[in-house]
C-alpha cells in the first residue's frame, strides 16, 4: 500500500507519518489530496503517497492525538484540514531527527560517506 | 477544469458507501480526495462515470474496502504493542502464580487458595483473550481465526473448570467435563482437517494434533464424575448393613416398648421416631426411583420441625447415651450423590432406633431394679 513510483515499498515504509508530520510542520493545515499533491511536487513525483496509506495513517494520527482536524464545506462535501497538535509538534521533531540520525548511520553503513556524523 | 455537481458527490458518496467505506468520516475524507481528482484532471471531453471508474483503483489493490480495513486495523491494534507486553507479564504471572500457588497448597500454607484464583485468573480473564485478540489481527484466513478462537474459548472453559475444582466451587464438573470432550473430539479434528492439507502446515499441525489428543484424551480418561465401582458396591453394601441393623433395633424396641405400656415418654419418643423414620423413608423411595438427589430439597420441607421436637424430647430426656439428629446432614442431601444420600439416611435412622433403645432398656432395667 506504500506505493512511490521510484523507490521500493519497503524502502518508504515506516517513513510515512514523519512525511506527514514534517510536512504539516511546514504548512500549518492541510488535508489529504493536498498533502499527496504537495509529497508529489516536493520530490518530483519519485514518492506517491497512495490514499490506501495516507488516510489509515491520518486517522491513526489523529486518534494517537498528533494531529487535530476542522472542517470545512465545500459545496455538498466536507473538507478535512489537518494540523499538528503541541504533542505533534514535539513527535516531528523526534521523527525526522531520528530519520536524519538513521540517513546518516546508513551512509557510513554503505560506505557512501567516509565518515560518521551526528543528525 | 471541471466542477462537480450535488449529484455527482452524492454518486460518489454512495457508491463509496458500497464498496465497503463504512464510516462517515473516511467516507468525507475520501470524498473530498477523488473529487479533487476530479476536478483537477477532467479535461471537458472526459465522461464522468468513466473517468471516475478509472482513477479508482489507484486506492487500493483488490478492493476499496482495504482502506476502511487498515484504517480499522491502526485505529484498533493503536495498542497492539501494549498488548503484546501484557500479553507477556499475565503468561509469567501465570506461570509463576500457579507454580507457588501448588507449592503453597501442597505445603498447607496459608494463600495458597490467593495465588491460585490469581494464577487462574490471570490466565483465563488475561492472557487467553488477549491471545485470542492477537491471533485474530495475526492470522489471514478467516477458518484459522474461527478455529483458533474455538480453541481458545475452550482452554478459558478448561482453565476455569481447574480452578472451579481446585477451589471446590460448584459447576467445576461440568465446566471441565465438557470442555475436555469437545477439546478433545471437536476442537482437535477440526484443527487437523482444516491445517492437514497445507504443505506448510502439515508437519505442526500434525504432531501439534498428536500432542492435544494425547494431552486432551488422558485428562479426558481421567474423568470420572462419581465414585468408583469397587467404592460405591462398598457404599451400598455398607448401607445395606446399617439399615438392616437400624431395622434390627427397631423390631427390638417394638418389643421393649410392649414392656413399658403405661410410659408416657417412651410412647413420644416412639411416635417422634416414627415420624421422622417414615420421611425418611419416603426420601429414600425417591432416590431409589429417580436415582438422583437433586430433586430432594422439597421433599424434606416439614422435616426440620419434627426433628426439633425430637431433639427438645432428647435434651428434655438428659441421658448422655442419648443423641440429637443432625438437621444439617439432610439439609445437605442434594449435594451429595445417591449412594453417600442412602447411606446418610440409614446412619440417622439407626441413631434414631439406637437412641429409643437406650431409653427403653435403661427404663426397663430401672423397672427391673424396683421389683
Amino acid at each position: 500500500m506504500y506505493l512511490c513510483l521510484m523507490y521500493s515499498s519497503e524502502l518508504i515504509k515506516g517513513t510515512l507519518k514523519t512525511i506527514i508530520l514534517n510536512l504539516l510542520r511546514d504548512k500549518g493545515r492541510m488535508y489529504g489530496y493536498e498533502i499527496t499533491a504537495k509529497v508529489k511536487e516536493l520530490t518530483d513525483g519519485k514518492i506517491q503517497i497512495t490514499e490506501g496509506a495516507l488516510y489509515p495513517t491520518l486517522h491513526s494520527l489523529e486518534k494517537n492525538g498528533e494531529l487535530e482536524t476542522e472542517k470545512e464545506f465545500i459545496g455538498k462535501r466536507v473538507r478535512k484540514y489537518y494540523s499538528l497538535t503541541s504533542q505533534g509538534q514535539e513527535t516531528a521533531s523526534q521523527k525526522v531527527n531520528e530519520l536524519a540520525d538513521f540517513m546518516n548511520t546508513m551512509k557510513f553503513l554503505l560506505d557512501l560517506e567516509p565518515k560518521l556524523g551526528n543528525a | 477544469m471541471h466542477s462537480l455537481g450535488a449529484i455527482e458527490v452524492d454518486f460518489i458518496d454512495s457508491d463509496l458507501k458500497s464498496r465497503g467505506i463504512v464510516s462517515e468520516d473516511l467516507r468525507d475524507n475520501l470524498l473530498d480526495h477523488i473529487c479533487c481528482i476530479i476536478e483537477n484532471e477532467l479535461s471537458v471531453e472526459d465522461d464522468f462515470h468513466e473517468y471516475y471508474e478509472a482513477i479508482l483503483p489507484r486506492f487500493f489493490k483488490n478492493q476499496l474496502s482495504e482502506i476502511q480495513t487498515e484504517t480499522d486495523n491502526l485505529l484498533k491494534f493503536k495498542n497492539f504493542y501494549i498488548m503484546k507486553k501484557i500479553l507477556k507479564y499475565s503468561g509469567a504471572a501465570t506461570v509463576a502464580l500457579t507454580i507457588l500457588g501448588a507449592i503453597f497448597k501442597s505445603a498447607h500454607w496459608p494463600g495458597a487458595a490467593l495465588l491460585i484464583i490469581l494464577g487462574g485468573f490471570s490466565f483465563s480473564v488475561v492472557y487467553i483473550p488477549l491471545l485470542i485478540i492477537l491471533k485474530l489481527k495475526d492470522e489471514e484466513s478467516k477458518i484459522d481465526k474461527l478455529v483458533h478462537t474455538f480453541g481458545l474459548i475452550l482452554a478459558i472453559f478448561l482453565s476455569g473448570g481447574v480452578l472451579f475444582k481446585i477451589m471446590r466451587w460448584p459447576f467445576a464438573n461440568n465446566l471441565m467435563f465438557y470442555s475436555t470432550l469437545l477439546f478433545t473430539f471437536v476442537f482437535v479434528p477440526i484443527y487437523f482437517i482444516t491445517r492437514f492439507r497445507r504443505p506448510d502446515l502439515k508437519f505442526n499441525t500434525t504432531v501439534n494434533s498428536v500432542l492435544m489428543i494425547a494431552v486432551g484424551g488422558i485428562f479426558y480418561s481421567m474423568f470420572d464424575m462419581s465414585y468408583s465401582r469397587k467404592y460405591e458396591q462398598l457404599m451400598v453394601e455398607d448401607h445395606i448393613y446399617i439399615h438392616e441393623s437400624a431395622e434390627k433395633l427397631m423390631a427390638s424396641n417394638n418389643r421393649l416398648l410392649l414392656t413399658e405400656p403405661e410410659n408416657k415418654t417412651a410412647l413420644k419418643l416412639h411416635s417422634l421416631s416414627a415420624a421422622i423414620n417414615s420421611r425418611i423413608e419416603a426420601l429414600a423411595e425417591t432416590i431409589t426411583t429417580s436415582k438422583t438427589t437433586s430433586n430432594l430439597r422439597q421433599l424434606s420441607n416439614g422435616l426440620d420441625e419434627k426433628v426439633n421436637s425430637y431433639n427438645l424430647q432428647v435434651i428434655e430426656l438428659n441421658m448422655p447415651e442419648l443423641t440429637k439428629v443432625e438437621m444439617k446432614a439432610f439439609q445437605r442431601l442434594n449435594e451429595i450423590n445417591a449412594v453417600l444420600a442412602m447411606n446418610v439416611l440409614a446412619r440417622t435412622q439407626q441413631q434414631l432406633a439406637l437412641n429409643e433403645n437406650c431409653y427403653l432398656s435403661s427404663m426397663l432395667t430401672k423397672s427391673q431394679a424396683i421389683e
